[in-house]
Parts: structure tokens; sequence; C-alpha cells
């Protein structure tokens, strides 16, 4: 029996969207103060139209409920999906009125690719972006990084009404600290002084390639966002390769893996604990996964003739590798290059790679390794089952901060979620050749959205058809929510206005 | 006891697997580059042979070549089959032509024209740059858009282009300014009709000839730029630029900053005002309900 919803969730629901829409509001000063301080009068005349819209929406939707009680599973697994796509609507405003996107649609799409740090655009005229366009872009793939409920919850914006169901509806899965505000915190305060420290060197390389001091400073700062929660945007219309330098691709790869990395692992690290780290399931999946693709995909590059030497190989090959398994987007080899000289086969395997994606509990997207290792260990301990003699017992297990037992739940939850995304993944693939693009191009835009990496093949560009940007926007939306949880939403909605069944009593 | 050794043995062997597989992927890749060159010196005989051919200027090859070009679309080569006439008249007639910048490859099939009295005046349009070493050959493309080599094939690789964009971002130079990249910087062009962009590889002097580098605020300097396009550069590890020959600056950019209109601000002010009114109303709402 489906959970429906009533009138009362509603307006509960839509009171914590209110919270966190003015949330967005406080958000939207960033580029607001950044227009004034560098005089791009057009754009504080935008985000202060826009902070009035958020305001007025906000306090609209709070006044639903005047005292809303406890937040119920429910009504969490709403407010999580749900967040996602009002801020997106909300936040796409000030974008639309920028004139750099074709239509409103567009924008939202930009928004929704920020908030779940996909890194795809549709943005027209990139190099003439005012610093706060750029700035609101990448306020929101910062904080749809660490995730909008973290966030929410970490400044307590939800009061005492909330408990770790809102967490957990978001697709995190386990407390780095068993208190949920100390866990929010925590993820908070180490993601920033990464971004910090990644900020300070990249403006340094920045100033090194002749870059203006504050032009320096905002590139360093907007790569470093984007490379630790695992974005994928940048500020130039060339992408990454606009600043044609190894050092700093080498410093974005550092950040992106910290940020690919389960926050759990890291807070262990922080206390000393390093054998956590190297006994995790996720981290020994990472490293033979990563071990096959990288040479498979150096071996497809071979073939095409690419590159001569091998430095620039392993240099293009390494980036792009970690930057699709990571969901982050960057590419070093240009959407041209993928479907000219580029093998088909090297894009497939770059669509395994982004499939997968990186570690549960960080920034990433995709399948996760955790779910990976665990389904490989499963299938090997029922092949192992099938040659046993029927008396024999195994108890299948995994180690992530302590050994823990693979029981039947478990690989259900797993196997929901995978093809779920597999199901994503095919309807998007088959409506995208719909549209008459070629099969490994399609397959390559698919998997990019579904599994929110960001690359692309050249079909996401101005002027792509309408219906798929609707579909792309709701891919990246429910592969931000790993599917299960925004499913589960829109499967309560529908049965909430089926009406209930009477019985018949008989007398 | 036992269980230690036996742990112990399970991490030899998976770094062993891990070293075994990372070895196998250097080997692969050493083997690679000896194949590559073997391509490559390949692949630079035909392209030699192909050039000495249609330097020997056969009308037949200009016209294949000009209907070649025709098929992809914006790329034109009027001036080949007009030289390879003027060749014709040149050395039928003696005649010489007339019309427009190509004429200074004249200068090479002067020796073929027999005597006659008239000479035409060499263009004097202002800005035009002759190239007197330029070689009549198929391989010369005229204004190819930007938007063109953003989505190039093979075909376009190694060919000599000529692009107008905009300069945009600024002149990135190399972390190490030495060897080949010494005083060279990366120029990006931007073309607003496609919005489209390539990157140029130029001399400090060229780039110094940009007065503004467009950015929100300000129109960068339009460039016309003449140089070889590569789709995977060998030199700069396998990135799509232009090696750029000359560098001419069409119009230089300008500053345009925003101006403070007090009127732009009333529809921000209006919202803002609408929000907080809705703000304080809540808060009386709920402050009574209690």
């Amino acid at each position: 029996m489906w959970q429906k919803f009533s009138f009362g969730d509603f307006l509960v629901v839509c009171h914590y969207l209110g919270v966190l829409v003015l949330f967005l509001a406080i958000a939207l000063c960033v580029p607001l103060v950044t227009a004034a301080a560098l005089g791009e009068w057009a754009a504080v005349s935008r985000y202060l139209f826009a902070l009035g819209i958020s305001l007025t929406v906000g306090s609209l939707l709070r006044l639903s409920v005047l005292n809303p009680r406890r937040l119920t599973t429910k009504q969490a697994l709403a407010v999580t999906s749900l967040a996602w796509l009002v801020l997106a609507l909300v936040g796409a405003v000030p974008l639309a009125l920028s004139g750099h996107y074709g239509s409103y649609l567009d924008a939202v799409f930009e928004a929704m690719s920020a908030w779940t740090t996909t890194g795809a655009s549709l943005v027209k005229d990139l190099d003439h972006m005012s610093t706060a366009d750029n700035m609101w872009r990448f306020t929101m793939q910062c904080i749809g990084g660490q995730g909008v409920v973290v966030i929410a919850l970490s400044l307590g914006l939800f009061g005492r009404a909330v408990d770790s169901s809102l967490y957990s509806s978001e697709g995190r899965s386990e407390h780095v600290i068993p208190n949920i505000m100390q866990t929010t915190r925590f993820i908070v305060r180490f993601s920033a002084a990464f971004i910090i420290l990644g900020t300070v060197i990249l403006v340094g390389i920045c100033l090194a390639l002749g870059m203006e001091p504050v032009r320096a400073f905002f590139n360093g700062l907007w790569l470093a966002v984007a490379s630790f929660n695992t974005g994928g945007m940048t500020a130039m219309s060339t992408g990454i390769l606009y600043y044609h330098c190894g050092l700093l691709e080498v410093v974005i790869m550092i950040l992106i893996v910290m940020g690919s990395i389960n926050f759990t692992l890291h807070s262990e690290v922080w206390r000393g604990r390093i054998e956590h780290f190297f006994r995790d399931i996720e981290i020994r999946t990472l490293a033979v996964w990563l071990t096959i693709i990288t040479g498979t995909f150096v071996a497809a590059l071979c073939a095409s003739g690419v590159y001569d030497d091998l430095p620039t190989l392993l240099r293009r090959a390494v980036f792009t590798v970690v930057a699709a398994f990571s969901s982050t987007g960057f590419q070093t080899i240009t959407t041209n290059q993928l479907t000219t000289v580029v093998s088909s086969g090297a894009l497939l395997v770059l669509v395994f790679c982004m499939a997968v994606g990186g570690s549960s509990g960080s920034t990433t997207g995709g399948i996760k390794m955790m779910r990976v290792g665990i389904l490989a260990k499963e299938t090997i301990a029922y092949v192992k089952d099938l040659v046993a003699p029927s008396s024999a017992r195994q108890a299948v297990t995994y180690y992530h901060i302590g050994k823990r037992r693979i029981d039947a739940g478990l690989v259900r939850a797993n196997l929901a979620v995978l093809l779920l995304y597999g199901l994503a993944f095919l309807i998007t693939t088959i409506v995208t050749l719909a549209y008459g693009y070629n099969a490994s191009t399609s397959l390559f835009e698919a998997a990019s959205m579904t599994f929110n990496i960001g690359m692309s093949a050249g079909i996401i560009q101005p002027g792509m058809p309408e219906v798929l940007k609707v579909l792309y926007i709701f891919d990246m939306w429910a592969g931000r929510l790993e599917f299960v949880t925004l499913i589960a939403l829109l499967t309560s909605i529908v049965a909430s206005f089926v009406p209930r069944k009477r019985v018949k009593h008989e007398r | 006891m036992s269980d230690r050794i036996a742990s112990l043995t399970r991490r030899l062997c998976s770094c062993a697997a891990l070293v075994v597989g990372a070895l196998a992927v250097f080997l692969c890749a050493f083997c690679f580059p000896a194949w590559a060159q073997d391509d490559a010196a390949a692949g630079d005989a035909v392209t030699q042979e192909s050039a000495e051919g249609q330097n020997d200027g056969e009308n037949q090859d200009d016209a294949a070549d000009q209907g070649d070009a025709s098929k992809r679309g914006s790329v034109v080569q009027r001036d080949a089959a007009n030289q390879s006439e003027r060749n014709e008249r040149a050395q039928d007639s003696g005649a010489t032509s007339a019309g427009n910048a190509s004429q200074a490859s004249d200068g090479t099939n002067e020796g073929g024209a027999s005597s006659e009295s008239s000479t035409p005046e060499p263009l004097d349009a202002e800005g035009n740059l002759i190239n007197e070493g330029q070689v009549s050959d198929t391989s010369f493309l005229y204004d190819a858009a930007i938007a063109d080599l953003a989505g190039a094939d093979a075909y376009y690789d190694g060919q000599t282009v000529q692009v107008t964009g905009e300069a945009v971002g600024e002149a990135i130079a190399p972390l190490m300014n030495v060897g080949e990249n010494s005083g060279m910087v990366r120029v990006t062009l931007y073309e607003e009709s496609s919005g489209t962009s390539v990157t140029v590889i130029m001399t400090r002097e060229n780039a110094e000839k940009i007065g503004t580098y467009g950015a929100y605020g300000k129109t960068g300097a339009t460039l016309r730029v003449q140089g070889t396009f590569h789709l995977t550069c060998q030199e700069h590890e396998g990135e799509s630029d232009i090696h750029a020959d000359v560098v001419t600056v069409l119009k230089q950019g300008s500053v345009h900053p925003d101006e403070f209109e007090p009127e732009d601000f009333v529809p921000g002010v209006v919202a803002l005002v609408i929000g907080l009114v809705c703000m304080l109303a809540g808060w009386r709402i709920k402050e009574r309900s209690r």
C-alpha cells in the first residue's frame, strides 16, 4: 500500500520549502554584494529583484503552517525532493534576466545543473558574463555539492522539528558523527577548509599565467569550488583548456579526489584511524576500477592515434578519467575531438566510468562505488553458493569503518537503485536517439545527464530540443537524489489523488 | 600468527597485482610511440607528395579542389580558380590579371608572362597586407568561420586558415617560459554569431597589439588571424589551436561599464519591499497566534 499525502502534509512541506527559499534569499546576497563591489549595476538590479522574489515566495510558503510539528519520514522525503526543484526554479530568475540564456527553461536547466553539481551548461556568450552571474552559478554549485539540506541543517534553519530522516532522504545513508547537526557542520567546515586552500593555490597559478589580480582571484575561487564539489562549471567558454596549465590540472585533480571520498572516511583519517581508509571497500573498489578504466581508456586513445607522446597521453587520459568517475565533467579533450578523432570505443569506456561514479557520502554522482563493491561481493558469494554443498553456510562481509555483514535487505536496496539508474539511462538514450542523434553520442549524453557528470559530446547546447531539456532536467534532479527518493515521492503523490476504495460492510 | 601471515600475504598479492597492471599499461604506452612515429612518417610523406602535386598549379586540381571546398559550406576558394585562370591568360597572351590581394602571388608567375607593356597597379587598399612569399596552392582556405573550426574534422588539420573574432579573457602565458614556449602566448578568439571560440598561439609582440580583451563591460579587439589550424596539436598536448602567422587588428576594443541609472533599480526595490512586507506580516501573524 502506498503512503498517501494529506492536505496537512502538503502544508507542512510548503512551510519547510518556504524556509529553504528564504535561505536562498540569503545566498543571493553573495552575487548582489559582488555586483555592487565591482560596479556591475545591471546585475545589482537583477539580483535585487531576485532577492525580492525569494523573500516574497518564501514568506508566503511559510505562512501555510505557522507552528509545524516534527517532520515525519514521508514529509522529509517530500521536502528534500522538492527542494531541488523549487530552488532551481527560483534560482533561475536572475540568470534568465541576464540575457545569456535563450529562455527561462534554459535558465532552469542551468540552475538545476548547478544545484545538482552536474556542470552542463546552456549559457550563451559565457566570456562576457558578469562576475555576479558567475558568482551565483558557483554559489549554487557550492551549496548543492554539500547538499541543500546539509547546509540548512548545519545552520539550524529547520529548528528542532527535524531528525535524521531529512538528512537520510538526501541520499546520505550514514552519519559522520552520531549527532546529525555535528555531522553537517563537520562536512561544511571540512569542505570550506579544502576550498580555501585550493583557492589560495589556484589564485597563485592564475596570477603566474598572466591574469589580472581580480580575475585571478575569482577564477581561482570558482575553480576550487567547482573541483571540490565536483561541479565542473567554468567561467570561460573554452572550459578548463582556457588555462593550458598542467600544474593547474594536477591541483584540480587533487581537489576532485578529495571531494570524491566519503566524508566519513575523511573524519576517520582526521582522527588518526588511517587503517579504515585503506581497508574500506569503496577505496579498494575505486583503486581496482580506476586502474582498469585508465588502462582501457589509454589503450583506446592509443588506437585513435590522437597523441604521439606518453606524457601527453597519460595527462589527458588520467584527467579525463578522474573528471568522469567523480562526475565533475571537466574536459581536456574537447567535444569536437570526442566525436571526430577519439574512437567510439573510448567514448563507451567513459560511459562506463561515468555510470559507476565515486564514493557514497561524497559530492559525486553515479551509482557509487559502495554499491558496485557490495553487488560484486554478493555475486561472487552467489557463485560460490552454487558450487558449494547444500550444508555449507557463508557470511559475506565488507569493511566500512568496521566489518559489516551483507544481508538480503542491503542487496535488495542496492539492486533497486542500480535498476532505477539503468532504466532512466535507457529511457533517456532512447528519447535522445529519437531526435536523430547518433548512437554513441546519445549514450554518452544520456550517461552524462543520468549520472550527473556534465560532459557533453555536442548535444547539450543552446538550441537543443525543448523535450530533451525537460528530460535532462528531470534526470539531473532524480540522479542527485539517487532516483529512489524521487520515484517514491512521485508515486506517493500520484497515489494521494487516487480515491480510497470503500469497503462495504454487510449487515 | 597464521592470520597475520595470511593477511600480509593477501595485501602483498593485491599490491603485486596493481603493480603488474600498471606495468602492463606503461609497456603498452612505451610500445606505442614507435608505432606512432612510423605512422607519422608515412603521413608526412603522403602530405609532401600531395603538396608537390598541388603546387604544380594544374587547373584540373584547382577545379576539383574548388568543388570539394564548396561542399564544405563556408570555405571559399574563389581566388584559387581566379589564379589558375590568370596563369592561363599570362601563359597564352601575356595578359596580366586584375583584382584582389592574391595578385601578390603573380610575382611568382611573372617569369612566365610574355612581354606586355601594361602592368596593373597593385592594390592600395589600406591595411591590405600582401604576403609576397605566399605561394598559391589549394591548401589555403580563406575566411574560415570559427564555428567551422569548432566542429572541424580531420580535413582541416594542418590547413592554413584565416579567421576573424574578438579577443576575450587575456593572453595566457605558459608557466615554463622556455624552449618552444618562449615568447608565445595563447589568446582566445570568440565568434559572436556562432558563440564558438578557438585558441590562437601567437607571439607576445602580436598579443601586445590587442588593446582590450573582451569581458563583461568590455568589447575586445577584433582580430583577423592567418595561420595553421591543428585539430590535435602535438606541440601543445593535443589541443585544438591555430598557430598564427599573421595577426591584424581590424578594430580596437572598447570599455563600456554599466551606468548607474536609478530607474533600473525600481523593479528590484519594489520586489524587495513586497518581500520584506510579507516577511513582517508572517512574523506578526505567528506572534499573534501564540
